[in-house]
């Protein structure tokens, strides 16, 4: 059910991870797979970006992923920033009422600059 | 009886503060001390100077008393020959004003012959007569008072018997009641004696417990009035007095009732809650949201836990719904009996007429309701208000008998109009030879049939009563958004919770959905894997079966079948394989439906109990969230063969929840 691949790449910019996610949907087949690639490739990293601008869908369990990753970051005292979300994202945010709960950006630069 | 003599004596000169009368029966005189010369004098008056022999002798005694105080009330003078000692008089000193004319101090006065038997004789006078204190006694009453100025009360009857007092039968200072308070009685207590009331027309009244010497703690009642001080009675002063009485039964019992009361009140209120669930759950099962080619939706609020109000939709096939909403008149549960009387009685004229084979009129519907139930309305001097609609989703039309309901509003949202029907017709009950008709209208595509109670007309938003014209245009502007069934339904929720409704509010809205409607549709294995291939499924099918939508129209069908398709795969089949799903989508003019049909275990969530993960911002919980927040509806079935399905219906561009 979880073996569904989840692509990610990840670059440092000073103290902030930026993450971007390269599979074109997180939903029940690789939802755990997603966040514990996520945690892993972000190191000790408190802050980070997660460039979503190449995902084209996000269902319920990919939602709890996002979630839970951000809870885990704001435990530690820091916090992530969405970026580039894409149509069916911003629906996906809209429609749960999520949008005020994430900090959503246009790009990766926007979601970087906010951290300053 | 007391001498007739009257002697008064005075020491004067050496003069020791004693001042000594012998007295009769009506020993009064005016004592008065000049501003100008602290003497006192005395003046006896008419009466008592002729008896005395002194007539004319006004000046008959002339002293110093300036410097003395005999107090504010009674002052008792000791007996100076003790062989006569009933004789000795002592008198009361009361009232004082300043007589501005005389240039004089005034103090009325007045003896007390025999001073210890007279002053019980002026107590008994004063606090009730033998007879009285025995018929008071007979009820159980004893009569009390407590004066301001002494401190002191006096009972009498039984209540005496409770203190040791003061040794005078009857006088107890008020710190030995005060002792015989119960702790958590005291300051109740204390509130009512601490201070004398201006009013006049101020009441004593209040339970403590009293310690009784053998019985213990007693409640007791004393019930009072205030006995202000006048300037005519010499002997009156600030009191209060009334009746006291050991109540301790009396509020056993009485607490007895109020226990009863309260189990009545709460057999009541249960009698109610069971009425209420009757009424929501057992006689109304869910009606189906979608018959033919309508759209319906419903609400109900009794104005009490049940009351007469009551709907009911019933699919007769080939389309064909029937519509009923009734309002029985008067509130309670006898109202919500006769109305679940009232709707089993419509649901059994249906099938009995139903029973030859041929569809009974709606007219016929009615009439057999009226004949079988209105004869028995009239005898519970009741009576029941019904509309009774029919709608036809292949021929177009509207048939409705109206017995004396709120008038049926049809809103044409495609000409921004709306019209009324009615049928004129006596409510049931009324008239026992009453003949039903029925009115008859066709429908547009589109259109939207309001029914509702005529407690929606008596609620006042904003200042104004709601009419028939204000439900018409609130309804007509519902039709602009993406959703009016569900706008004018929750429209009359909220009236119901957010405004002072006295009536029952009931609404039914059924629209009528029909146009070049397509169906598409395609099966999938039940696997995760089928979920990107159900994507595009969704991508392509929306192209087919109507104009193009936008994107974020798209994206919110495609996630309402994921999510749909996950959960059949999770918990109908549970991962088992070789299990189909089978998703068709179809619009009918602006509306999706997504249906997924399967085998399998049922599974139908309660959709209208969803936790709120939002503000726990839980990790799970979100697929029926989500779906819950892209559908105007959701329906889960299951067909005679056993197949499952769900029924996902969302109009274009509609918002979430």
């Amino acid at each position: 059910m979880n073996n569904e691949p989840f692509l990610i790449t990840a670059e440092m910019n000073g103290d902030i991870a930026v993450l971007q996610v390269t599979t074109e949907s997180i939903d029940l087949r690789n939802a755990k797979a997603a966040q514990r690639e996520i945690l892993e490739r972000c190191g000790t990293a408190k802050q980070i970006v997660l460039d979503l601008s190449k995902v084209e869908f996000i269902d319920s369990a990919g939602l709890g992923t996002l979630i839970s990753t951000l809870r885990h970051f704001l435990a530690k005292s820091g916090d992530m920033r969405l970026a580039g979300p894409t149509v069916r994202v911003q629906v996906l945010l809209e429609v749960t009422r999520l949008e005020r709960v994430f900090s959503v950006f246009d790009d990766v630069s926007s979601a970087l600059a906010s951290f300053a | 009886m007391l001498a007739a003599c009257v002697e008064a004596l005075a020491r004067v000169g050496g003069f020791d503060g004693a001042f000594i009368l012998r007295a009769d029966q009506k020993p009064s005189f005016q004592w008065k001390r000049g501003l100008s010369d602290p003497r006192d004098r005395i003046w006896l008056d008419h009466d008592w100077t002729e008896i005395s022999g002194r007539a004319g002798e006004k000046d008959l005694v002339c002293h110093t008393l300036s410097d003395t105080d005999f107090g504010r009330t009674q002052v008792l003078l000791s007996p100076v020959d003790s062989s006569s000692e009933k004789n000795w008089v002592g008198f009361v000193r009361h009232g004082s004003g300043r007589d501005e004319d005389c240039d004089y101090v005034l103090r009325s006065a007045s003896a007390l012959s025999d001073t210890p038997v007279r002053s019980e004789e002026i107590a008994a006078a004063r606090y009730g007569s033998e007879s009285l204190n025995a018929a008071v006694a007979s009820a159980g009453l004893a009569l009390w008072s407590y004066s301001f100025g002494t401190d002191m009360f006096h009972f009498e009857s039984f209540f005496r018997d409770w203190f040791v007092g003061t040794g005078r039968p009857g006088w107890v200072p008020f710190a030995e009641v005060y002792d015989s308070i119960h702790p958590e009685d005291k300051s109740t207590f204390c509130e009512n004696f601490e201070h004398m009331p201006e009013d006049a027309d101020a009441k004593v009244a209040f339970v403590a417990r009293v310690r009784h010497p053998k019985l213990g703690m007693r409640w007791v009642r004393f019930l009072g009035a205030p006995q202000l001080k006048t300037s005519s009675d010499p002997l009156s002063a600030n009191r209060l007095a009334g009746t006291v009485q050991d109540v301790h039964e009396q509020v056993r019992l009485d607490r007895q009732i109020m226990e009863a009361v309260s189990d009545l009140a709460e057999s009541k209120v249960r009698v109610s809650e069971v009425a209420h669930a009757i009424q929501t759950n057992l006689l109304v099962k869910p009606p189906p949201k979608r018959v033919g080619n309508f759209y319906i939706k419903s609400c109900s609020f009794p104005s009490h836990v049940a009351d007469g109000d009551f709907l009911d939709v019933l699919p007769l096939g080939d389309g064909i719904v029937d519509l009923v909403v009734g309002d029985v008149m008067g509130k309670g549960i006898e109202a919500a009996l006769v109305s679940a009387g009232l709707k089993a009685q419509v649901a059994r004229s249906l099938s009995q007429l139903a029973v030859s084979g041929k569809r009974p009129e709606p007219k016929a519907v009615m009439q057999a309701v009226h004949d079988c139930i209105g004869g028995q309305l009239a005898k519970l001097d009741s009576f029941a208000t019904m509309a009774y609609v029919r709608l036809h989703s292949q021929d177009q039309t509207l048939e409705l008998v109206d017995c004396g309901h709120t008038r049926t509003l049809i809103l044409s949202p495609e000409s921004l109009s709306y019209r009324f029907v009615s049928s004129n017709n006596l409510p049931l009950g009324v008239i026992t030879g009453e003949v039903y008709n029925s009115v008859k209208c066709n429908l547009a595509p589109g259109d939207i049939v309001v029914m509702y109670s005529d407690g929606l007309l008596d609620t006042v938003v904003d200042g104004e009563r709601l009419d028939e014209e204000g439900i018409a245009k609130f309804a007509l502007a519902a039709c602009a958004g993406p959703s009016p069934v569900e706008t004018i339904v929750a429209f009359v929720k909220n009236l119901h919770e957010t405004q002072k409704v006295t009536d029952d509010l009931t609404c039914l809205v059924a629209e009528f959905r029909v146009g070049a409607r397509r169906i598409v549709e395609a099966t999938f294995d039940s696997d995760l894997e089928a979920i990107d291939p159900l994507r595009d499924f969704i991508g392509s099918a929306v192209a087919q079966v109507g104009p193009d939508v936008e994107e974020r129209e798209l994206a919110a069908l495609e996630m309402a079948a994921v999510e749909a398709f996950t959960n059949v795969v999770r918990h109908a089949h549970k991962g088992r394989s070789g299990q189909t799903v089978t998703v068709a989508l179809s619009r009918e003019l602006n509306t999706h439906v997504l249906r997924l049909r399967y085998a399998g275990e049922r599974f139908e969530p309660n959709l209208k109990q969803l936790p709120d993960v939002r503000m726990t911002l839980k990790e799970s919980g979100w697929g029926l969230q989500l779906m819950n927040a892209l559908a105007e509806s959701i329906e889960y079935d299951q067909d005679d063969r056993g197949v499952m399905s769900v029924s996902i219906t969302r109009p274009i561009g509609f918002k979430a929840k």
